[in-house]
């Protein structure tokens, strides 16, 4: 178990994260009661450990459990590893002027649904009087979780769940995320064959043409010289094209 | 993102948008057994008529009575209605043997807000009295409320008809049980208070008088018949309606379109005839209903189930439509075939005072291709097929930037009812989130009463209702037809009524009459008449009832003359409160809560006024649903 910080609440996480093909998922599944009428409210995270290649975000999904009397008191916000990327997941579901659901949202209880963006009904325009969980299945987000397409999955990801309305008072329960990612070599947020890294020319071989192309640009910042997207063509962009000698799998 | 803010019209326009503009109405439903029940059909004129024991004239009309006068078995009384009640004589001549207490003052507010009376209790079974009534003299109107014992004889009146349209010819029915019924005569007092007299005509058993009104409006229908009871003793007896005139807004005109929508329910697409607004047109809305049929297995037609919905009509005039949504889970728990669908009692009320203005009881429809849904996947009603959410066609809106919205909690909302000049709970007794809805002096049709309900649950993430009196109907009205926060209370009595008048009050009737005396006080209240609460009532599907708590209270029973109202106590069937017959506060389906004597309607009455038992107010605080 951790404890971290993340200006909102102190919060007790058990984190995993596993590699699974081309996805990576991470849960949290230590609880916490969200606090009633902030604004503010608190946050879960998952932590993506960082590997050898650098990645890239295809997809996303999030499959969320949380109790609460009135769902539709909830705003959720998932915030990707570079603190400025963020798809807002539920936003006071059902909330209209009069009628239904109200001028305070959808008051069903409880949420057990994958967030995704290619589910067939919108979680604001689920809420049923008699459901529970009233938002269940999958259910499309209020924003596209596109929004996360080409961000690198490594670091911290911030769940932001926040209660603003007072009166009723409910619990997170546990998320996963599952992302889709794709190696990202150069990490330019387009995903790459790393597999041929150097093979600037196209041949599907990386050969003396790639060495004279990477030589020709050396010192500068040509981007396709510049296999390690550190802004500079130098000995690390040559020690890569020389490891990948030869023809591309 | 849908936007169904204009959920109360229909389909064709948004002109005529009124203040209730952000209002949804509920695609209401209910059960093939609501059908068979016959909770949701209209009923029989006849079945809600007005029944009375006593009469009510004019001081010249009944004067002659009133020196010969033989009281019954039953309650004998004697009450001067007028302006100047105090200045009125009013005693027994003094005759050998009998003796009589003075008459006294006492409020009858529970007709006409601050009118005052003068009553004299007549001995029972005297030979014969003769009672002095004497005005003073200055002019004023005065009328007599005269009971006169013999409670056996009852005259009985009916409209023939729940379409009293401007134009159309409507006919009263009068019936006498326990005597003979020699001559009578109904007197017609128009909106504008012009009046008619129509002479009672024998029509086989019953007396009939026929009559077209000319004006659009609440009309008093004052029926006075002289009739000889078992005894030979001649009597008069009289009874005091109000008949409202509508124009014929809606007329259905032509074939109805069943078919499923993009939502996966049923329309029901009904083409209307409409008439222009104009500036006699109150609130063009209406409510509209419908039963569903089919042919099961066998062939046999059985119930689906029955529609209906508040409608806005808009501003124009002319050819139109409106719908009618269900659920397709109710053909396939009633087991038809979808191709076999029939349509049968389709009618549209007024939304105030729910006066039918159009009526099919077989209407002719085309099946657009309806589909069912899987039969293994339905097996019980949930509320959404019931109140019309599927989970697939909510509204949302984008909500604002979040700031902490004010006050939203779980309330209890508290109401007084129909012209109340002080808050009738003892709210000392309340405790937790309650609130308290106040509007004094206030004369509004259910439907109105019910939106201002919904205006002040905005407020509310959620609100149970405990109202009193008309402040009941209100609630059950807009749990039926509006979503609002009385949709969302968790708890377990979702609206609580004490005195309410389900079935309607006679004191509507009378009070118009007598408002002929006292001036129009709060006005006449349509929607308390019998003939009214049976139509509403033919709209208060079962699932609505079983979510209603009703309580009736009626006077102390003793040895002695009781009443809670010496006056309306006459114009009422015993035991009441004063203002609502116990039978009339019960609610077909609902919970009954219990009747308890001792207290009455409101205050200035002989016992208590109910909403101050602290004992009922503590349960009603403690269970009430928030």
């Amino acid at each position: 178990m951790t404890l971290k910080t993340y200006g909102f609440c102190v919060l007790p996480l058990v984190l995993s994260a596993t590699s699974v093909g081309e996805g990576l998922d991470a849960c949290s599944t230590s609880g916490f009661v969200i606090p009633d009428g902030s604004s503010s409210g608190s946050t879960a995270v998952f932590e993506i450990p960082g590997g050898s290649d650098t990645q890239v975000v295809l997809g996303a999904r999030l499959e969320l459990e949380i109790e609460h009397p009135w769902v539709g008191d909830l705003v959720v916000r998932l915030i990707a590893p570079d603190g400025t990327t963020s798809v807002d997941l539920l936003d006071r579901v059902g909330m209209v002027p009069a009628g239904f659901p109200g001028p305070f949202g959808c008051g069903g209880d409880n949420i057990l649904a994958s967030l995704e963006d290619d589910a067939l009904e919108a979680a604001d325009e689920t809420c049923t009087i008699d459901g529970s969980p009233v938002l269940a299945g999958s259910l499309r987000p209020q924003q596209s979780l596109s929004g996360f397409i080409g961000v690198n999955p490594s670091g911290i990801w911030q769940l932001q769940i926040s209660d603003r309305q007072s009166g009723d008072q409910g619990s997170f329960i546990s998320a996963c995320l599952r992302l889709e990612v794709a190696p990202d070599c150069n990490g330019d947020g387009v995903p790459d064959d790393c597999s041929c890294q150097g093979d600037l020319d196209g041949d599907g071989e990386v050969g003396g043409s790639d060495l004279a192309r990477l030589l020709s640009v050396w010192g500068t910042n040509d981007v396709e010289g510049d296999l390690d997207g550190d802004g500079f063509v130098g000995g690390a962009d040559l020690s890569s094209l020389l490891g990948n000698w030869g023809l591309c799998n | 993102m849908i936007n169904t803010a204009l959920a109360l019209l229909c389909a064709f326009s948004s002109a005529g948008m009124i203040s209730t503009d952000q209002v949804e109405a509920k695609d209401v439903a209910a059960p093939p057994e609501d059908i068979l029940s016959g909770r949701v059909c209209l009923p029989d004129p006849a079945d809600s008529s007005t029944s009375s024991w006593t009469a009510l004239l004019p001081h010249d009309d009944i004067a002659a009575q009133l020196e010969h006068l033989v009281p019954g078995p039953g309650k004998s009384m004697v009450a001067v209605l007028a302006d100047n009640a105090e200045a009125w004589q009013l005693e027994l001549r003094s005759q050998p043997g009998l003796k009589s207490e003075p008459s006294r003052f006492t409020g009858v507010d529970a007709l006409v807000p601050g009118a005052v009376a003068r009553t004299l209790t007549l001995p029972p079974d005297a030979d014969l009295v003769q009672i002095l009534v004497k005005d003073p003299g200055t002019g004023g109107a005065g009328w007599i409320l005269l009971a006169d014992g013999q409670d056996d004889l009852i005259l009985k009146t009916h409209l023939d008809t729940r379409s009293t349209l401007l134009g159309s010819s409507v006919g009263l029915h009068a019936t006498l049980l326990g005597g003979e019924l020699l001559e009578g005569t109904v007197r017609l007092r128009g909106p504008l208070g012009q009046e008619q007299l129509v002479p009672l005509q024998v029509d086989g058993p019953d007396r009939v008088a026929s009559f077209t009104p000319d004006q659009l409006g609440d009309w008093t229908v004052h029926t006075v018949v002289r009739a000889r009871d078992s005894r030979g003793i001649e009597r008069l007896r009289t009874t005091q309606q109000i008949m409202r005139v509508v124009r014929p807004e809606l007329t259905f005109a032509g074939d109805v379109v069943l078919k499923q929508s993009a939502n996966g329910r049923v329309d029901l697409d009904i083409p209307v005839s409409l008439l222009a607004e104009d500036e006699t047109t109150g609130p063009r809305r209406v409510a509209i209903g419908c039963e569903i049929w089919g042919r099961d297995a066998s062939g046999v037609e059985v119930p689906v189930c029955w529609a209906a919905r508040m409608h806005q009509l808009p501003g124009n005039g002319g050819p139109s439509s409106c719908s009618l949504r269900f659920d397709p889970n109710w053909i396939t728990l009633a087991g038809v075939d979808p191709a076999s669908l029939s349509l049968r009692a389709l009618r549209a009320h007024t939304s105030e005072g729910f006066v039918l203005l159009a009526h099919d009881a077989a209407p002719d429809s085309l099946i657009d291709g309806v589909i069912t849904p899987d039969i293994a996947s339905t097996r019980v009603v949930s509320q959404a097929m019931l109140g019309g959410r599927s989970g697939q066609v909510v509204s949302g809106s984008t909500p604002p930037e979040q700031g902490l919205l004010s006050p939203g909690g779980h309330v209890l909302l508290i109401s007084h009812g129909y012209c109340t000049d002080l808050f009738p709970w003892r709210t000392d007794d309340f405790s937790g989130d309650v609130e308290l809805f106040e509007d004094y002096g206030a004369n509004v049709s259910h439907d109105t009463f019910a939106l201002q309900f919904e205006a002040r649950g905005r407020s509310y993430k959620s609100m149970g209702i405990a109202g009193h009196s008309q402040g009941g109907n209100a609630a059950a009205h807009l749990y039926t037809f509006y979503w609002s926060a009385l949709d969302w209370p968790t708890g377990e009595r979702r609206i609580q009524g004490v005195g309410v008048p389900w079935q309607g009050t006679a004191l509507a009737g009378n009070a118009a009459v007598l408002g002929e005396v006292f001036g129009i006080g709060c006005g006449t209240n349509y929607d308390m008449t019998y003939e009214a609460s049976a139509a509403w009532l033919s709209f208060i599907p079962s699932w609505v009832r079983e979510d209603v708590w009703f309580w009736t209270t009626s006077f102390t029973d003793g040895w002695f003359y009781d009443y809670c109202q010496i006056v309306t106590d006459v114009l009422l069937s015993d035991p009441d409160d004063g203002t609502v017959e116990r039978y009339a506060g019960q609610l077909d389906g609902a919970n009954n809560g219990g009747h308890k004597t001792g207290w009455c309607h409101t205050r200035l009455m002989r016992d208590p006024p109910q909403c101050k038992d602290p004992d009922r107010n503590v349960e009603l605080s403690a269970e009430a649903a928030r």
